[in-house]
């Protein structure tokens, strides 16, 4: 009887709203976004002039990169998996373990990394004081030299771009759509779960740090994390937790990469940081639930 | 009247010139002044903000991050307008605590859910019934762990998850199942003690926040210059108008004195619009027969209180509106003369005063006052005077009409004037000598002991105060009342209190029975004492020590008195309700109460050898005690034939002079605490 009380008490606590909640289009200027998307897929700002922005957040694969690590200049091997850019916007802090405060100064991290871009200010502005960027910078910009500051603001304008509203789930929640019976079975799991704990908000993740493997910890590669930052105990294992939104576009999974399968994500997250052991028809139905979460890539034709 | 005009016009050109070379600065101080304590307040209420954030992470199953990173963005960007390090601190390290709480939070509430989830189907697996009965226990610990910082659950907690640690069996099921019971115990167990670390830490060195105004003008040095520049000018100009002013006055003096005075005190009072006390004092001398009508506004303090300030000026408006208007056919000046008094003041020999005081009442409370879409009745009392001094008399009748039932007017004559004066006379004197004693904390403890009925011998003693009044000592009663009204009540508990408390201390045979009122436990002072007291000393102390309730007050508050009675028992205090029999007393208080001891009143003892009904009241009053585990004390008891009569009503203890009268507690020697 005890058990009971407490179970409904729990349960009119879960009964909180306004949890996930749809993404809207940001308003930015088309000017320099379309200045951005040069800068952007423009590989010559690299050390070895092969490598750009896109090289590891690539479009066809939802603005993420496919392969476990990515590969830098003269084909040096990156630590962690590269995250997509899709709606980093609304992330309250970028990189994994989130020592970036916005997009502004996680564009320092790839563009100076020894192996990722391996560029320095001085080299960047002499590119951008340079035809064909010097006049286009001007146009925007208005003064007698580009700084790198400003490379950063295209970069940023373009990213603000990059969000993914009206998926299945965002019409759902704004009552424009309906979801299907598994689907919403599948968020009723996501739910009771408790998946959703952490994955909460505009981003369904994104806006809060959790550690990795609290129940059972599983062998996994622990670099890079929240530790490394603070040096606090508290933080080994802890790490940004991402965004579900166009999960099903940006295998492969977690910070190593370790899994290509969504399915199979699924179960080990559900093992590692609930410890349960979810059955194949409930990891299905989570599983349709995130394929809601797709949105619209965003058509970057409209820009140009 | 030449040089008044100079010197006006000198101070003005003084003044406009002052005014017109600073007013830019003193503006923009002004300005930025008012912009300053806007960013502090917008400051702290972020702060307030983000910790309802952090509370409702806390509370709810799981809830939107979003809103919380919002607040700590503004927090951030408004830390940077202070400049200050030791701001900065304070605000990253909270921000860095909410992170660390973040990441306890969900796993510690997952770990909760998991394990009520796995229950459900845990008679399924487990045939031990001691395991089922000890999961039960383990979840209803890590639920009240998650919501209250105790350190005996988290003990027994961990004892239990050392039971699951430990848990052998033969059957694979129940290892199996066990295994994930002991996944989700193993994240509490883990995180349990960081999690409400970082809780508290969240809530730490808030006093910064009181400095937010002296950090921003530290680091705003022009700001402060302007200030300082502005400041120096404002004294210069002040000691100017100070020196003008002076010598104005000087200058008045040679004119009409009377009617300078006018000029300088204001002739109204803004509220009512009716004249006020000075105004009062000069006109009453210039009439040859004053009458003073001192009209006062019944429970006016209860308008303020309940309905607010506004209200009460309200109906002091209308009021004074309603006094002026009603004719009388005399001519008169109306007055207001203190918070809520009202002055009629007549010119006129040989009138009937009964006939007009009765007139304003009536005319008074017939009106009714609307306010805010509430409608008031009020009422009034009178006091009326043509002795002199007018005011005084007129207020002595005053308090004779407030303390009637019957009359709400009352004309000041002599005789009974003595006598008021005689009484005020007498409890100005008492209340010095409270005072006194309060200061030099020269409170008396009497003991006087309480018998078994059946033995003879003596169980405890009763603490009772005494008051040294020259060479007298008195009894604490008369000076109570005296001492509620003048505040000083909860500090006279309080040295009683502890007095007893040094007693109980010095001789660890004494068990004494110490009265409170309700209104000390009520206070916070008295309350914390009493509780440190209990803390303090060793375990049974609380055992020797009896609080008696006085009930002669309606217990309001009586959740917060049932809590005390509940704390205090746990010590092994017994509690006694004193008087009972009369007063509010009743059966229900009794029970409500948890009471152990009652005494019966003193007026249902002292004839109930011959006066049946008492005889019969206190038979049942008894027996129910009995019923309900309670034991009885009859008090007053000074004659055998008391004595007798109770012994066959089956009473417990006795007190009264036949067994003892109270001594000073100084007298207190080891033979009287031989029980």
């Amino acid at each position: 009887m005890k058990i009971f009380i407490i179970i409904t008490f729990l349960l009119t606590a879960l009964s909180s709203y306004d949890i996930i909640t749809p993404i809207k289009t940001l308003k930015i200027n088309k000017a320099k976004a379309k200045l951005g998307i040069d800068l952007f897929f423009d590989s010559s700002f690299s050390k070895d002039g092969k490598i750009s922005c896109a090289s590891c957040h690539q479009p066809g694969y939802g603005w993420a990169d496919p392969r476990k690590v990515s590969a830098g200049i003269y084909g040096r091997k990156g630590v962690i998996q590269s995250p997509t850019v899709l709606n980093a916007v609304y992330n309250f802090k970028q990189m994994w373990n989130g020592r970036f405060k916005d997009l502004y100064e996680q564009i320092n991290g790839p563009t100076h990394d020894s192996s990722e871009m391996g560029a320095t200010n001085e080299h960047i502005e002499k590119i951008i004081n340079k035809e064909p960027y010097k006049s286009k910078f001007q146009k925007i910009y208005k003064k007698d030299y580009n700084t790198y500051k400003m490379f950063q603001n295209a970069i940023v304008e373009f990213e603000k771009f990059l969000t993914t509203p009206d998926s299945k789930f965002d019409l759902y929640l704004k009552g424009k759509d309906v979801l299907s019976k598994d689907e919403k079975r599948g968020y009723e799991l996501f739910v009771k779960t408790g998946c959703i704990v952490c994955h909460n908000g505009k981003n369904v993740g994104g806006n809060n740090f959790s550690k990795i493997g609290v129940v059972n910890n599983k062998k996994m590669a622990f670099v890079r994390d929240r530790y490394s930052i603070t040096h606090k105990k508290i933080d080994i294992h802890v790490y940004k937790v991402p965004s579900l939104r166009n999960i099903a576009l940006t295998s492969p999974y977690f910070h190593t990469g370790d899994i290509k399968d969504l399915k199979v994500a699924i179960r080990t997250m559900g093992y590692m940081n609930l410890g349960v052991d979810l059955d194949d028809k409930q990891i299905e139905l989570i599983y349709k639930f995130l394929l809601t979460l797709t949105g619209k890539s965003p058509d970057i034709g409209s820009l140009r | 009247m030449k040089t008044k005009a100079v010197l006006t016009i000198l101070i003005l050109i003084i003044t406009f010139l002052g005014y017109k070379y600073n007013s830019k600065s003193l503006h923009n101080v002004l300005l930025q002044e008012k912009e300053v304590s806007h960013k502090i307040n917008e400051f702290k209420n972020n702060i307030y903000n983000i910790d309802k954030e952090t509370l409702k992470l806390s509370f709810f199953l799981y809830n939107n991050y979003d809103e919380i990173n919002m607040l700590i963005n503004k927090l951030d960007k408004q830390t940077n307008d202070f400049h200050n390090k030791a701001l900065k601190d304070y605000v990253s390290k909270k921000i860095e605590s909410i992170y660390h709480f973040e990441i306890l939070n969900s796993p510690l509430k997952n770990s909760i859910f998991y394990t009520l989830l796995l229950n459900k189907r845990a008679t399924q697996n487990i045939k031990n019934r001691d395991y089922l009965k000890k999961l039960n226990d383990t979840i209803f610990d890590m639920i009240v762990l998650k919501s209250v910082n105790d350190k005996l659950i988290l003990e027994k907690f961990l004892q239990d998850y050392g039971y699951f640690k430990n848990y052998k069996s033969d059957d694979k099921t129940e290892l199996l199942y066990n295994a994930q019971i002991l996944g989700q115990l193993n994240v509490f167990q883990k995180y349990y003690v960081y999690y409400k670390k970082y809780f508290n830490a969240m809530f730490e060195n808030r006093d910064i926040l009181n400095e937010l105004s002296s950090i921003y003008y530290n680091i705003n040095e022009k700001l402060k210059e302007k200030k300082l520049s502005f400041s120096t000018f404002a004294i210069l100009l002040q000691i100017i108008l100070f020196i003008a002013l002076i010598s104005l006055l000087y200058f008045m003096k040679k004119f009409n004195n009377e009617h300078k005075k006018l000029q300088i005190v204001s002739k109204t009072d803004k509220l009512t619009g009716l004249l006020n006390r000075d105004f009062f004092d000069i006109d009453k001398q210039r009439l040859s027969h004053p009458i003073l009508f001192l009209i006062n506004i019944n429970n006016f303090r209860n308008f303020n209180e309940l309905y607010g300030v506004e209200t009460g000026d309200h109906i002091l408006s209308e009021v004074a509106k309603i006094i002026k208007n009603i004719k009388m056919g005399y001519r008169a000046r109306y007055y207001r003369l203190g918070g809520d008094d009202f002055g009629v003041l007549l010119d006129a020999d040989n009138i009937d005063k009964d006939m007009i005081a009765k007139k304003y009442i009536s005319e008074i409370s017939n009106k009714k006052i609307e306010y805010n879409d509430l409608i008031f009745e009020v009422s009034v009392s009178i006091g009326v005077s043509e002795e002199l001094p007018l005011f005084s008399n007129a207020d002595i009748a005053l308090i004779n009409a407030k303390s009637d039932k019957d009359l709400n007017y009352y004309i000041y004559n002599k005789s009974y004037g003595n006598s008021k004066k005689t009484i005020i006379h007498a409890n100005l004197k008492k209340s010095n000598i409270l005072k006194e004693t309060i200061k030099n904390n020269s409170i008396i403890i009497y003991l006087q002991p309480l018998v078994d009925i059946k033995t003879g011998k003596i169980i405890k003693y009763e603490a009772l105060s005494r008051i040294k009044n020259r060479d007298k000592i008195d009894s604490i009663y008369p000076y109570l009342e005296i001492a509620k009204s003048s505040k000083v009540y909860i500090e006279l508990s309080m040295q009683i209190i502890k007095k007893c408390f040094d007693l109980i201390v010095k001789d660890d045979k004494l068990n004494i029975s110490i009265n409170l009122s309700i209104q000390d436990i009520l206070s916070d002072k008295i309350n914390k004492l009493i509780m440190k007291f209990l803390d303090n000393n060793t375990k049974d102390v609380g055992k020797r020590i009896t609080f008696e309730l006085l009930e002669s007050e309606m217990i309001e508050d009586f959740e917060f008195i049932e809590e005390f009675i509940m704390k205090v028992k746990s010590y092994g205090v017994k509690i006694a309700i004193d008087d009972f029999g009369s007063g509010y007393s009743n059966f229900e208080y009794l029970v409500k109460l948890h009471t152990d001891i009652l005494k019966i009143d003193g007026s249902l003892i002292k004839d109930i050898y011959e006066n049946k009904n008492n005889y019969f009241i206190v038979k049942h009053i008894t027996k129910l005690s009995k019923e309900l585990n309670i034991e009885t004390v009859a008090e007053f008891v000074c004659q055998e034939e008391i004595s007798k009569t109770l012994k066959e009503l089956d009473i417990d203890m006795m007190q009264g002079y036949l067994y003892g009268k109270p001594f000073d507690a100084i007298n207190l020697s080891k033979d009287s605490l031989k029980y």
